[in-house]
């Protein structure tokens, strides 16, 4: 059994069915893309998996258990950490308070200080921030800031939902760099990505995901002729 | 001398009603809903400080925790039986605003049956000395007010500036997914904040009976109204501008009616509220989220 299962899932917004029948796994420690066009269900499912979307049916389970009618704050606690899509982070607090959040389910002992003091070695950037509101921060350092901010719950499984939008390469590249790095920590991570480039590199395994519904999985869909026609704009790398 | 001495009263005053216009504010950032019943809750709580002082024989502060623990209950029973059905089946946007009316009404028409239409006395709490600062008279049922009040909106900021909920309830403000995203069970933080809110609207309740040395079912009636013109003063859901524009209306108040005409008093206030929005439509301190500094 899979770290998290999810089978047969539908989704659906009135009439319009934006998941049919997706099923899809990741192990402890993997790092599993999922690539697919503007449109084509990736950030519904991570948002189904946190109980943020209308499911019609299939099952979610999570370290063995169902998890599909728990409320997200309760999901959020087991260990599933979601960074979503764009306007990430509390503009009105600080980056402090940011970071403080994102360790609301523990308690605020030596060990969460120490998460928080190595978030801040992590991504220097913020170090100067702290007391600076998150809405003023450019978007690489807000993109940085939430994902410290999901560190900062010690998440089994992270789900990062389109990490590289609307950043400049450069920055794009620096995050990426982040992500690797976190396979040292003990968390399985979710890449959903249009910018299929960089996160089908650095995956374990990878899906792609078109009009609602998995057409392909595999372990290298960098080199699958399919993928790199339609996402990689037919460039060998 | 006369200036200061009404500019005194016009703060005393005031500070009641920023300690009511911080629950609109409060409960307008996490729900983005207009709770009209607060001035009833308001009004409950100078008739459970009433009760508190007759029946118990209590003193000023024991009647204002009286008033504070009834109202955060009566706030909860709120949330649970009026508003959290209605979220829960994705009512209409406007069912909850009317449903927050009906509460109001039921409460004033409760408290009309049960204490009569008419002017209920509250018994003075405090000797009638005065004392003088300066050229300046002071009582200590207004310095008992101003206190009271003051130690209590710094409780607020420090509350929502410094604690783990403090900071829950403006995350939830701000983005109630965001909020769930991080462990925060919203509502729990939306039971917290209707307790909160109204445990302050009921202590705002006494201070009135206290200033006045009478209470009636129906003051909650203008009181609601002036908490969400103080909102708007202040910037839809800022505490701090709730606080501020409270102090402004209460003096305001107060100098219309001691350089002007007592009669005009609510019509120059809110002459001032409508101009005020004309020069700065978003309010003082602009912003959607519960504590914007």
């Amino acid at each position: 059994m899979a770290f998290l299962t999810i089978s047969d899932l539908s989704v659906t917004f009135g009439n319009v069915r934006a998941l049919d029948k997706v099923s899809f796994s990741i192990e402890r420690n993997e790092i599993v893309t999922i690539v697919g066009a503007n449109g084509a269900g990736k950030s519904t499912l991570m948002r189904a998996v946190m109980g943020l979307a209308p499911v019609l049916g299939g099952t979610i389970e999570f370290d063995g258990r169902s998890i599909r009618r728990t409320s997200t704050h309760a999901i959020a606690r087991k260990g599933i950490a979601l960074v979503p899509e764009g306007r990430g982070p509390l503009r009105q607090l600080t980056v402090r308070e940011n970071l403080r959040l994102g360790a609301f389910a523990r308690r605020w002992n030596a060990d969460a200080r120490r998460d928080f003091d190595e978030a801040l070695d992590r991504f220097p950037a913020l170090k100067p921030r702290l007391t600076q509101m998150a809405g003023t921060l450019s978007g690489g350092e807000q993109q940085m800031l939430v994902i410290a901010r999901a560190m900062m719950a010690r998440p089994k499984l992270l789900l990062l939902d389109e990490p590289s939008l609307g950043l400049a390469p450069l920055i794009v590249a620096r995050v990426f760099e982040t992500i690797a790095s976190l396979r040292a920590m003990d968390v399985s991570v979710v890449i959903v990505e249009q910018n299929a480039h960089a996160a089908l590199g650095m995956a374990d395994r990878a899906y792609v995901i078109e009009n609602g519904r998995i057409v392909l999985e595999g372990t290298d869909l960098l080199g699958d002729p399919r993928v790199q026609e339609a996402f990689l704009g037919g460039i060998v790398s | 001398m006369v200036f200061l001495q009404q500019l005194i009263n016009g703060v005393m005053l005031g500070s009641t009603y920023a300690l009511v216009a911080i629950g609109y504010s409060l409960i307008f950032g996490v729900l983005r809903l207009l709770h009209f019943a607060h001035g009833e809750v308001f009004m409950v709580g100078a008739f459970i400080g009433l009760g508190a002082v007759v029946y118990l024989h209590v003193g000023p502060l024991v009647a204002l925790l009286c008033a504070a623990v009834g109202c955060a209950l009566l706030g909860v029973v709120i949330e649970f039986v009026a508003f959290r059905p209605i979220r829960r089946r994705n009512g209409s946007l406007l069912a909850p605003i009317v449903s927050s009316l009906g509460v109001g009404l039921l409460l004033q028409e409760v408290a009309t049956n049960l204490f009569g239409a008419e002017q209920t006395r509250f018994p003075p709490q405090f000797e009638g000395e005065m004392i003088r600062l300066g050229g300046l008279f002071v009582t200590s049922t207004q310095l008992f007010i101003l206190g009271t009040s003051f130690v209590l909106m710094l409780a607020v900021h420090l509350f929502v500036s410094y604690t783990k909920y403090g900071m829950a309830m403006r995350a939830s403000a701000e983005s109630t997914d965001v909020a769930r995203l991080l462990g925060i069970n919203v509502d729990t933080v939306i039971v917290l904040t209707f307790a909160f809110a109204s445990a302050l609207g009921g202590v705002a309740g006494v201070l009135v009976g206290f200033a006045f040395s009478a209470i009636s079912p129906f003051m909650g009636v203008s009181m609601s109204i002036k908490g969400v013109a103080i909102m708007l003063i202040g910037g839809l859901g800022s505490i701090y501008g709730a606080m501020v524009g409270g102090l402004i209306l209460g003096v305001v108040e107060v100098m219309t009616v001691g350089y002007l005409a007592s009669s005009y008093r609510d019509a120059f206030s809110f002459a001032l509220l409508i101009i005020m929005l004309l020069v700065r439509p978003q309010g003082l301190f602009s912003g959607a989220s519960a504590a914007k500094r």
